[in-house]
């Protein structure tokens, strides 16, 4: 199966300063992608190169199997985007705004448009500019979703909705994501609601995208060890792949990467303790991942 | 409910007058002209036409939100709530009788009965809170009252005072003194409905008619040629209506083109149409990105793409722009040449703008440029002088054309520039 995106040796600099660097990743039909990273990590700007709105210093992105700078309507017309922040016409009023994406859109699933607009209440005849920030999220929301995309980007789509919305809006993703075979890529710092539809993550630090495997993958490959010896342990564990470590007398909280279940007991003998494996969920590993890094510990991830 | 002492009704009168941002200046600004008017009668009909515009479009409407809201309820007694509408009829009626009195034949006592009774029918439909009756009355007073010679035609309001309209007028105003009486006793009983509060008059332009998605979003206004030919038709009037009004307001007399010794006003007359086409191609820029995921092109075509609109929205705006010059000068023995010097100009701006977009220090210098070289003296020169400048332009234009085009390959849509307007959740 040919990749819906493809992402090769990727560079984006703004004024000198790198902001992405040798970006390489794929995503194919049916790929649900946390993206993840801090503020200011480049994931908007990663969003924005893969959708063409700017070029690409060094590298190149391909959207079904067309540069990312060439892509014509073909392409864009199976691209869904919401953007952090909405570019709605704001002298429209919502039932206008629909009807237009209808009338050009030749995908445009109404009943699904309709469902979703009763559902998120939102008010068809007052003016768009009239809205609240998140009633004009929901709105683009829709507008990105109805035409049925096979590629779905979205940066922050849930940062304004009230938490039934966003349960909606998730419940909305899985639905498509089995019934079109689509990519979608989001972005969010609300990382449980990441965790509940994303099947793969994307992580961005340093500039570079450090992990990008199935979620399942990571949160069997980093663990927490609760380690409790019967003597004072070193300073330094002798661990291998170790991102951070609390060391208190003869106890010791440890995270690692690339942990196999196999090496438990190994390292039980090794430190002469107990060792109690902790499988951590997608918001811990988001911050042990990044927190390693202030402690300096350990190699590049 | 909160109990607590409440302002005299005057105060809370006053309150209200000053209750928007800017009021203090508005009020200043009418008070001005109505104590020149005793002066210059044109004075009085300025006084009038900014009272009406003011009242009506934005401090009314905001009146009557808070009076029949929930912050209307709290501050204001019943008392107060019903007798403050009437106190406001009879301050703009005193206020415009002034000018009514002066321009028409009618009595004093006459034109305040009329202006009391036609304030009256209008206070009615904006404490409705029906935003379309506001929406219909606003566009009969914009209509009327921007005619210049309102006041001159006595016979607008005459007939207004004779037995047979006035039993129809005064029937109205009943209807009306009863239906605000009502409306504000019962506020506290019932909900209202949602006041006219949102109601704003704007233009606004609706995306119609475009060719694609895309270019609803580029372009945001009707596309239909008829429609563009009218609103570039109102940019290249607007300078030459201004003239011919601060003309009417000099000396009483209406003139088109009048001879006045008011260098901005004489400047801007092809400097306002110039400036309308810099903020539209600006505009059209800027919602690059919005639109670039439904524009049926890719990077290189899209340039030709803006060209050809603006071609297509030049030769449009051509048109109104040759009558203007003709118009303004139809005397020049020069018009061809002329004709093409201004359309060069336009040309050089849109290529301008189009190689640096959005950029704010560009937009200043092309201003300023615009400013010194849109001066209408420049197609009073010799011959020779309107043919080299024209040729500059278009040179210029040309060299310009060929760097922007490189530049927009790799252009950068991102970037955001226009200020987003953010809404508490």
């Amino acid at each position: 199966m040919s990749p819906i995106l493809e992402i090769n040796s990727l560079q984006r600099a703004f004024k000198g300063r790198q902001v992405l660097q040798d970006i390489t990743a794929s995503a194919a039909q049916g790929d649900v992608i946390a993206l993840l990273g801090k503020n200011g990590a480049g994931k908007t700007t990663l969003l924005e190169t893969i959708l063409g709105f700017a070029l690409p210093e060094q590298g190149e992105v391909r959207l079904f199997g067309t540069l990312s700078t060439e892509i014509g309507a073909n392409e864009k017309q199976r691209i869904g985007f919401v953007p952090q922040q909405d570019e709605l016409l704001e002298q429209l009023s919502p039932c206008e705004h629909l009807e237009l994406f209808r009338d050009f859109q030749p995908g445009w699933d109404q009943s699904l448009c309709e469902r979703l607009c009763q559902s998120w209440d939102i008010p068809m005849a007052k003016r768009i500019s009239a809205l609240s920030v998140g009633q004009r999220q929901k709105l683009s929301i829709i507008l990105a979703l109805c035409h049925k995309p096979k590629l779905l980007i979205l940066d922050e789509p849930v940062a304004s909705l009230d938490p039934i919305a966003r349960r909606q809006f998730l419940t909305e993703l899985v639905n498509i994501t089995a019934d079109q075979q689509s990519v979608i890529l989001f972005s969010s710092h609300i990382v449980t609601d990441m965790e509940r539809v994303a099947n793969k993550v994307w992580l961005l630090k340093d500039r570079q995208l450090v992990w990008q495997d199935e979620l399942d993958t990571l949160k069997e490959s980093v663990v927490k060890l609760h380690i409790d010896a019967a003597q004072p342990l070193p300073d330094q564990l002798p661990l291998p792949h170790l991102l951070r470590q609390q060391v208190q007398g003869n106890k010791a909280t440890v995270t690692v990467k690339y942990w196999q279940s196999a090496e438990q007991t190994m390292i039980e003998q090794q430190l002469q303790a107990k060792i109690r494996v902790e499988h951590l969920n997608l918001e811990d590993l988001f911050l042990e991942l990044h927190e390693n890094q202030e402690q300096g510990c350990d190699d590049e991830l | 409910m909160t109990n607590f002492n409440r302002p005299s009704v005057f105060t809370q009168l006053f309150r209200l007058l000053t209750l928007r941002d800017m009021s203090i200046v508005w009020w200043t600004m009418i008070a001005l002209f109505w104590l020149l008017g005793f002066v210059s009668t044109a004075s009085s009909y300025a006084a009038h036409l900014i009272l009406v515009f003011y009242y009506y479009l934005r401090l009314l409407p905001s009146i009557a939100a808070l009076l029949t809201g929930s912050y209307g309820r709290l501050l204001f007694s019943h008392t107060a709530s019903a007798l403050i509408p009437f106190l406001l009829i009879a301050l703009i009626t005193l206020l415009g009788s002034l000018a009514v009195v002066q321009y028409t034949a009618l009595a004093y006592s006459e034109a305040v009965v009329t202006l009391f009774c036609g304030h009256l029918i209008l206070h009615a439909v904006f404490f409705s809170g029906n935003s379309h009756a506001t929406g219909l009355i606003i566009f009969p007073i914009w209509a009327v009252m921007i005619h210049p010679q309102f006041f001159l035609q006595t016979a607008l309001l005459a007939p207004a005072a004779q037995p047979s309209p006035m039993v129809i007028v005064f029937t109205l105003s009943l209807a009306a003194t009863v239906f605000l009486l009502k409306s504000v006793n019962s506020r506290g009983k019932t909900r209202q409905p949602q006041p006219a509060a949102t109601w704003r008059f704007s233009w606004r332009a609706i995306p119609k008619y475009q060719p694609s998605l895309g270019a609803c979003f580029l372009f945001q206004y009707n596309a239909q040629p008829v429609i563009r030919l009218l609103v570039f038709s109102i940019a290249c009037a607007v300078t030459p209506l201004l003239q011919s009004s601060v003309y009417f307001w000099l000396h009483s007399d209406w003139q088109w083109f009048p001879e006045l010794d008011w260098k901005f006003l004489n400047d801007s007359v092809f400097i306002v149409p110039l400036l309308y086409w810099l903020i539209m191609v600006d505009s059209v820029i800027a919602r690059t990105k919005a639109a670039w995921l439904y524009l049926p092109f890719n990077r290189q075509q899209l340039w030709y793409y803006y060209e050809r609109h603006f071609v297509m929205q030049l030769l449009i705006f051509s048109l109104p722009l040759l009558v203007l010059l003709y118009l303004w000068q139809p005397h020049n023995p020069y018009f061809p040449l002329s004709s093409v010097l201004l359309l060069s100009k336009l040309l050089l701006i849109t290529y301008l703008v189009l190689y640096f977009p959005r950029s704010s220090m560009v937009g200043f210098a092309v201003t300023f440029i615009l400013y010194l070289s849109a001066s209408y003296k420049v197609f009073l020169t010799p011959l020779n002088t309107q043919l080299y400048s024209a040729l500059f332009l278009l040179t210029a234009a040309l060299v310009l054309r060929h760097f922007a085009l490189k530049r927009w390959q790799t252009r950068n849509y991102s970037p955001r520039t226009a200020s987003q307007r953010r809404r508490h959740v």
